[in-house]
């Protein structure tokens, strides 16, 4: 049966999603105002309070976004919507909460442990999650606009080594200078795949710059050697692009360690704090 | 046929390297959860050892305010399992045992500002301690600075712009004034005097301040207007002295030979003073408060009324504002130790059982001044106004114009009701619900900037547009020219304080003040 959001297409989806995130963002601001206007901005009164329930409940309904990811056959059985849904309200449900968590705390630093560590986390988590889906638009496109390979990140350190056996049998074959460039210039490359910092800046991480050396080189060599030279200067693009392939693609598997534990201490966090707010 | 190697991305192009035999999966996420899980057991367990080993200090919102330093150890002296922080932790170090309501009650803050106990009720919005004091902000925090909003939950407005005029401004620009007082004259005859230059000089001559500068020293003819009114020369008009039962002044030894109470000021009297003339008597120079024109009133007012009562106690009507009541009391009961005291060594009968209806009184009246909780009634001061029954009109209108004549040199300044010389409020604080600090205004106000209703130096001086009646008190206006609009505090707590001076404790309510 085709469901009514099926026939929405994902900009339109998107659309709608952005324009609650803003409505929900402006009522904020507005309860605000109302709130500066009537009392101070304090956690302990009313309007304090008020905000504390609000971003535990935003907080509520984006942790269950991570236990969603992880019961997909009750979520499929019982039909509780679309993912991208959920990841919506998972995004723009944490920007809500870190602003009712800030309007909580007055926009002030927190002076005691317990809450100071809970403002520092929050606002932590929700930074690093904002990273990972910056991260997460940012680094495919990057890596299909400037090269021209396509790698799986787990089989990059077998496929450099495969690369290197090929680069090394090539060589054997061809002469003194050759040789003696292979060894001082490119085998160090070869060894392993390497992570750079430039790959960021620039995705093709200066592989230009390295294959002029073998154009140097081409002018003293014999045509059999040019021949060889040139699949050499290939394997040595593709194994560089790897590199760039083995940086990104890093990025994008690690982050979530800065999201994801973080995320659950946050919850223990919120829990003392609820704790400490209800008994004493 | 030859294989066909397709021209793929998949195959690295140029570089041909091998595929995948198998599906590549990626490293499995879980351990993230491993590691945010084995950080939430660390914290847990951290959170154990601080709360039995270090007094739960992770827990604490913040460090306390230096004056509750000493408790931070120790959650329980102020907070109730379950109850948040209970008033009666407060209470405990905060007041006294067995204060009543306290000094730091709603209770007493209702009385102590409205004086009115039909405004003791119980209100919705009442609050506990902390709700008012915040604490955990730090050690320098201070716990007396509260917010206006605070004040705004009972009362209706938040900002010196919406707060209500003066009660005083709301009776008009003119008050009932039981003083003949024009300002102009006096101030220019000092101005004169003392070689002033500008009126505002001459106010603090006799507008004395207080130690703290806050307020002004009751106003006293002693200290203020005895140096010029009532010298050498004062004295009554010529005065029938009364014979029988008829209408005049009694002499001086009458008076002495009366021996009732409050006559032994008779014994020390100057006889010179008192010049009789065939049936006429005079006295003079006169003194303020004279003792032997106040005796000859009081026999005036008993031939005129019915029962004069308390109001003999007092030298003057007992007008006053219900916070002043205390004053009658007092003036009552120092009258009445006077009289005890020139009866005191008088053996005869009649004078001891006068004795001792004077002590029943100033038992009394002394109970109700120490309870601070007894309301105090100025109506037992009051003259019934009843005519004697056996008076008639002729005799009443004499004894009313006996009465002016005796005091005629009184009436210079003073006013005359009912054969009472009208009680002068020289108690010269205005506002009572809030504190007002002249010292801190003086150095940047002068008087008459905001005292202005007198037209000094105005082309309209007269006698008219100058009298004691003149309400001369600043509108609230006045103070919102420089509070909120030049960026001078508004705050409520810059002129109200919700609690009562501690310093006075024992005695609360409208005693207080």
């Amino acid at each position: 049966m085709i469901k009514k959001n099926d026939l929405k297409s994902p900009i339109q989806i998107a659309r709608m999603w952005r324009r609650s995130f803003v409505f929900m963002l402006v009522m904020c601001l507005l309860i605000l105002a109302l709130n500066l206007y009537f009392a101070e901005l304090h956690p302990a009164n009313n309007w304090g309070m008020g905000y504390g329930i609000a971003a535990l409940v935003f907080l509520f309904g984006v942790v269950l976004w991570a236990w969603r990811r992880r019961s997909l056959r009750f979520v499929s059985w019982v039909g509780l919507g679309q993912a991208k849904h959920w990841l919506y309200f998972h995004i723009y449900g944490g920007l809500i909460f870190l602003l009712l968590v800030l309007m909580h705390t007055g926009f002030q630093i927190p002076v005691g442990t317990l809450t100071l560590w809970l403002w520092v986390i929050s606002i932590w988590t929700v930074f690093s999650g904002l990273l990972g889906l910056a991260l997460q638009r940012w680094v495919p496109r990057m890596l299909a606009s400037g090269l021209s390979v396509e790698v799986l990140y787990e089989r990059i350190p077998a496929l450099v080594n495969e690369i290197r056996d090929k680069s090394e049998t090539l060589v054997a074959q061809c002469s003194l200078p050759v040789r003696n460039f292979y060894r001082k210039e490119v085998a160090p490359a070869m060894r392993a795949p390497r992570r750079r910092f430039i790959y960021f800046l620039d995705i093709t991480g200066g592989i230009q710059t390295h294959l002029k050396g073998f154009q140097f080189v081409e002018g003293f060599l014999s045509d059999q050697d040019k021949g060889h030279l040139e699949t050499l200067a290939e394997l040595f693009k593709t194994k560089l692009e790897m590199d760039a392939h083995y940086t990104l693609q890093y990025t994008l598997r690690w982050w979530s360690l800065a999201h994801v534990p973080t995320s659950l201490v946050l919850l223990l966090l919120v829990a003392l704090h609820l704790f400490t707010v209800f008994y004493y | 046929m030859a294989k066909k190697v397709r021209e793929r991305k998949g195959t690295f192009a140029a570089a041909r390297l091998s595929v995948a035999l198998a599906y590549v999966l990626p490293r499995s996420r879980k351990q993230y959860i491993t590691y945010g899980l084995f950080a939430c057991l660390a914290l847990i367990l951290f959170v154990f050892f601080n709360f039995f080993a270090q007094h739960r200090s992770f827990l604490s919102n913040g460090p306390l305010a230096s004056a509750h330093a000493n408790f931070s150890q120790n959650c329980a002296a102020c907070h109730e399992p379950g109850l948040g922080v209970a008033e009666m932790k407060c209470t405990d170090c905060h007041e006294r045992f067995g204060d009543g309501p306290g000094v730091f009650s709603f209770e007493t803050h209702y009385l102590y500002r409205s004086t009115d106990y039909n405004q003791v009720a119980i209100v919705p919005e009442e609050k506990p301690c902390a709700s008012c004091h915040m604490e955990h902000r730090g050690r320098t925090a201070n716990l007396k600075a509260v917010g206006n909003h605070r004040c705004s939950d009972c009362h209706t407005f938040a900002t010196l712009n919406e707060h209500p005029n003066w009660a005083s401004a709301a009776h008009g620009d003119k008050e009932s004034a039981a003083l003949k007082f024009p300002h102009i004259i006096h101030a220019r005859e000092l101005m004169e005097k003392q070689g002033l230059k500008k009126p505002e000089q001459t106010c603090l001559f006799c507008h004395n301040p207080e130690p703290d500068g806050k307020n002004f020293k009751p106003l006293s003819f002693d200290d203020h207007c005895d140096a010029c009114h009532l010298n050498n020369t004062s004295k009554t008009p010529p005065l029938p002295i009364r014979e029988g039962d008829g209408v005049g002044v009694e002499s001086l030894e009458t008076l002495a030979a009366h021996g009732g109470p409050g006559s032994h000021w008779s014994q020390y009297a100057n006889p010179k003073e008192y010049k009789k003339r065939g049936r006429n008597l005079s006295k003079g120079p006169l003194h303020h408060a004279d003792p032997w024109v106040m005796e000859n009133l009081r026999m005036i007012r008993q031939h005129l009324y019915q029962n004069a009562g308390l109001s003999d106690l007092l030298r003057t009507t007992s007008d006053v504002l219900p916070r002043h009541t205390t004053a009658l009391y007092q003036e009552a009961i120092a009258t009445l130790e006077h009289y005890a005291l020139g009866l005191r060594s008088r053996p005869e009968p009649a004078i001891q059982a006068d004795l001792a209806r004077i002590g029943k009184i100033l038992d009394e009246l002394r109970a109700r001044l120490r309870n601070p909780y007894a309301p105090l009634d100025e109506t037992r001061f009051l003259l019934d106004l009843e005519p004697r029954q056996d008076l008639n009109e002729t005799e009443a209108v004499l004894w009313q114009e006996l009465a002016q004549d005796l005091t005629e040199p009184c009436l210079q300044c003073h006013k005359l009701e009912a054969a009472t010389i009208v009680r002068v409020q020289a108690d010269q604080r205005s506002q009572y619900r809030a504190e007002f600090n002249h010292r801190a205004h003086i150095l940047q106000r002068g008087c008459l900037d905001c005292h202005s209703a007198i037209p000094f130096g105005s082309e309209a001086e007269s006698n008219d547009q100058d009298s004691a009646e003149i309400l001369n008190l600043p509108s609230i206006n006045t103070c919102r020219e420089c509070h909120g609009a030049q960026g001078v505090s508004e705050d409520c707590i810059t002129c109200h304080a919700f609690h009562p001076d501690m310093q006075r404790r024992g005695h609360l309510t409208f005693k207080m003040d």
